[in-house]
């Protein structure tokens, strides 16, 4: 029997939006608040830069602005980047693999899961009359590429955020994307390259779902995003999308959940007076920010498990771990206080000016 | 509900206390707040202490003449990484706090800060990478503050290489993927017969690691290919 999948059918005119969108909509499977999901939009000409590109180094940005380009930086374990315009179908799938692994023989671990979904990419290709082919790293006609992606994982969920190039100005790609990271990439092409046309999107977008169907087995309910993937998408755009710091400097503030502001307290264990004063501060300056802050109590040495099976948990706190900071506080992923008690006053105007 | 503390060395739970008691690590006595029902309790300094303070701290105050307990000890300490390198300076100061307290070789508190100095020069993964483990270079640090040892030296330099030599080659035996705590007691091993072989140095009553306290929690345990799994 197929399994449901939610389809979204959402474009903001934002690209900055756009991929605020994705991640609202992958913390939302992965806290089990939606199912499996797979959006499809279209943007504006925009570069998109992974966690750990290059703002400077990758990017033409006299090109940019010559040709109105916008930038952006994507959540995702990837060291690619990528462009796209209106001439492009761009995708997100936000799903727990687990269900994949019945689909794929000799399964190997993150390589199948991408090289199955770019398969059922291929697979609707297929209808236009092209040799389309897919392995872990991208879907290909002719052996050169049609579409690319910047995957992001929570242990198994996968949020496999990509493009694919229907009528792309690809010119304009080689343009606005630095020659250095260029010559990585393999050749590149477009459907309206390949079939000598240009394609309607639609039509794509009709195709490209029945391979997935096919490939995945799954089928598709079509629906909207939810109240709470909106409202996070909104503060993801205000405090990480929106800002220099995140598309420049690739600093992220750290949250929990579906955007609940994280408040990391690292003590020792058992908590000595210190930390367990500390502990208390948290506490009651935390009493009337319930819903809107998660705290949570890491002791040293106690692993990740102390929070259960899937916890998430801050690079600051990691390095705090390494550093021997103790006790510590971590707001959003900042290491706000160490080695004393903050009073209480300077700890909830840090909490608050984190909301 | 107060939540219930476990001890960091016997994993029994622990109790509030009242009383005074002495602190496991490092014996220092103060106003206990939690012991467990063997008597461990653990001050509030060496509960925060980094891996080279702990370190310093237990190597300075032991009287415990096996390298090997003291290593035991310190690794349960949560500041110790399951694999990391401060287990390179670990080595070489257990290795110094038994040599002191044996009466061989004059060694004083300065002994652990070269140690830990010198140690800490050693990166993360030296042993797949420079193929020189940090723990075997840890005996060579130990005898080469307890000689005196440096590059001008005559047969304390050849002694200190030697030692490395021999623990770098015991620790090759086990295989991959690394094993600090393998490594660790392999070097200790491997010291103690140079040792013995070279200056006549009997440590007393050598613990065995085997089964090895750590298995459970070393998600990449080599299993029965490591010869301290069971």
């Amino acid at each position: 029997m197929s399994k449901s999948w939610r389809l979204l059918d959402y474009s903001s005119k934002d690209p900055k939006m756009d991929w605020a969108v994705n991640e609202a909509i992958f913390r939302s499977r992965r806290g089990g608040l939606t199912s499996d999901t797979l959006r499809l939009w279209q943007g504006p000409n925009t570069v998109v830069l992974s966690a750990h590109s290059s703002y400077e180094g990758d990017v033409n940005h006299e090109a940019c602005r010559k040709y109105d380009v916008g930038i952006v930086r994507a959540t995702s374990i990837s060291e690619d980047v990528l462009y796209y315009d209106m001439g492009n179908l761009n995708f997100a799938f936000a799903v727990d693999t687990s269900y994949f692994k019945h689909l794929i023989k000799n399964y190997q671990p993150v390589l199948s899961e991408y090289e199955i979904i770019n398969e059922s990419i291929a697979k609707g290709l297929h209808r236009f009359g092209v040799n389309s082919k897919a392995d872990a790293y991208g879907v290909y006609i002719n052996d050169r590429r049609i579409s690319e992606a910047l995957p992001l994982w929570f242990y198994d969920f996968l949020l496999f955020q990509g493009t694919l190039h229907i009528n792309t100005n690809l010119n304009l790609y080689e343009e606005v994307i630095r020659t250095r990271h260029f010559e990585k990439k393999v050749a590149l092409t477009s459907l309206s390259r390949e079939l000598g046309k240009d394609v309607p999107t639609d039509e794509v977008k009709n195709a490209l779902l029945q391979g997935i169907k096919e490939r995945l087995n799954v089928n598709f309910v079509e629906h909207s995003l939810t109240d709470d993937e909106q409202n996070l998408a909104q503060k993801l755009h205000r405090i990480k999308y929106g800002l220099n710091k995140w598309n420049v400097d690739a600093k992220e503030p750290f949250l929990i959940g579906m955007g609940k502001t994280a408040v990391e307290v690292f003590v020792a264990y058992p908590p000595t007076s210190m930390c367990r004063k500390l502990m208390d501060i948290v506490k009651s300056v935390t009493l009337d920010l319930e819903g809107k802050v998660e705290v949570m109590i890491w002791m040293r040495g106690r692993g990740i498990q102390q929070h259960g099976p899937r916890p998430e948990m801050s690079n600051a706190l990691r390095d705090a771990g390494k550093r021997n900071v103790i006790p510590a506080v971590i707001i959003n992923g900042e290491l706000k206080f160490q080695g004393s008690i903050p009073s209480r006053e300077n700890l909830r105007k840090a909490i608050l000016d984190a909301l | 509900m107060e939540e219930t503390f476990y001890c960091i060395l016997c994993k029994k739970p622990m109790s509030p206390a009242l009383g005074i008691a002495e602190c496991s690590f490092c014996g220092k006595r103060e106003k206990a707040d939690y012991v467990c029902p063997s008597g461990h309790y653990i001050c509030e300094d060496c509960r925060i202490s980094s891996s080279d303070r702990i370190i310093k701290k237990v190597c300075e105050a032991t009287q415990e003449t096996d390298p090997i307990k003291i290593a035991i000890l310190l690794m349960k300490h949560p500041a110790m990484q399951m694999h990391g390198p401060e287990h390179h300076y670990l080595v070489s100061s257990v290795l110094l706090a038994a040599l002191r307290n044996l009466g061989k070789f004059e060694i004083d508190n300065s002994a652990f800060e070269k140690a830990i100095t010198r140690g800490k020069r050693i990166p993360l993964g030296s042993c797949g990478l420079w193929g020189a483990c940090g723990a075997a270079v840890g005996v060579g640090i130990a005898v080469s503050v307890a000689t005196k040892s440096s590059w001008a030296s005559d047969k304390e330099r050849s002694l200190s290489m030697q030692a490395t030599c021999e623990a770098l080659s015991e620790i090759a035996k086990i295989g991959g993927p690394r094993c600090c705590k393998a490594s660790t007691f392999a070097a200790i091993e491997a010291a103690s017969k140079f040792f013995e072989r070279e200056f006549g140095i009997n440590f007393t009553s050598l613990t065995s690691p085997h089964p090895c306290y750590f298995k459970a929690f070393n998600d990449e345990c080599l299993r029965y290919k490591c010869p301290y799994f069971g």
